[in-house]
């Protein structure tokens, strides 16, 4: 089965189909018609991965849109016979590891997503929405780049070098962080497991 | 360490958990497609633009480019060769007329006449009437 937003296999290797290519020309040459359908077909994807990086969605929804507008900027450059998925996944990120890094400038202290005090011992359904609240709360706590590799690597698939390639770093640094991720993301869950 | 050497195992149970937990995008998709196209479409004309066809001031600017540069080269060229002529130019007119004056002021007082005759006309006014008579 595979993840809401997650990379296509034939997205991420080798290159691009040739429907693909001839869209990107196409988009190369200035046709809104086919910016149009790129946008549409990775919006959704790109709306997932920029809601886990920033977790406010309107925040998600300005970096989708900053990440197309910088995309089609450099069009230009673009090899379209390269797949498109990776590279504007890179920039999204890249520009969202930005965005946070200002807004914990502007904002230390990260606020507590859907806290609710005072909650008495729980039910099945609401112990499961706690679970997911508590774990969105650790994960809301990862530094950004944290956030982005286990998401990345857990949920989407990703090997450690493709992420790497995504985020400049290198494959040892994306382990590391992921090793960290995992772990506060584990604590977070011991609380609720039986 | 050895974590960081090998490509890591994927964690089911926290995959699920995440999946489980995820944040869902806000539902106006379509507005944030609307509000994409729309933006994008200033670089997208600047796309359609075909190359041939340049702006004056894309023009301008490019040999502004090479103009600037080689005007400030000549500039600073002439700056530099033409004073180097005139000086020595004056300098040998200047050295000509000291020599004549130097002339005039040590010979004897016979010739120091003759010689100021022949560069600047005498006071007397017949001088003039008998050159032409002489003629």
């Amino acid at each position: 089965m595979t993840a809401i937003g997650a990379v296509p296999v034939e997205a991420r290797s080798g290159g691009a189909t040739p429907a693909e290519q001839e869209l990107l020309g196409r988009v190369q040459r200035g046709d809104a018609d086919a910016f149009n359908l790129l946008v549409r077909r990775h919006l959704p994807r790109a709306r997932v991965v920029a809601m886990r990086l920033m977790g406010d969605p309107d925040d998600a929804d300005d970096l989708v849109q900053e990440a197309f507008l910088r995309v089609l900027d450099r069009i230009g450059s673009f090899d379209p016979s390269r797949p498109f998925e990776p590279w504007f996944t890179r920039v999204l990120l890249n520009l969202g590891l930005d965005l946070k890094r200002k807004q914990a400038v502007r904002r230390p202290q990260l606020r507590d997503v859907d806290a609710e005090p005072g909650r008495e011992r729980p039910d099945q359904d609401v112990e499961r929405a706690e679970l997911g609240r508590s774990l969105r709360n650790a994960l809301n706590r990862l530094p950004a780049r944290q956030r982005a590799i286990v998401t990345l690597f857990e949920l989407d698939g990703l090997s450690t070098g493709e992420v790497a390639t995504m985020l400049n770093v290198s494959q040892v640094t994306v382990r590391w962080h992921l090793h960290q991720a995992r772990r506060t993301l584990r604590e977070a869950l011991k609380a609720w497991q039986p | 360490m050895r974590h960081l050497f090998s490509e890591p195992s994927r964690d089911a149970e926290l995959g699920a958990a995440l999946r489980s937990a995820e944040a869902v995008p806000s539902d106006d998709a379509e507005a944030l497609h609307q509000r994409i196209t729309a933006a994008a479409a200033a670089g997208l004309s600047a796309l359609r633009r075909p190359d041939s066809r340049t702006e004056w001031w894309e023009w301008l600017s490019a040999w502004t480019k090479v103009a600037v540069p080689a005007a400030a080269t000549l500039a600073l060229g002439a700056a530099l060769l033409i004073p180097s002529v005139q000086p020595g130019d004056t300098a040998a007119v200047a050295a000509d007329a000291d020599t004549t004056v130097m002339a005039a002021l040590f010979s004897d007082p016979a010739e120091r006449g003759a010689l100021a005759a022949g560069i600047i006309a005498p006071a007397d006014v017949d001088w003039l009437l008998t050159q032409v008579m002489q003629q």
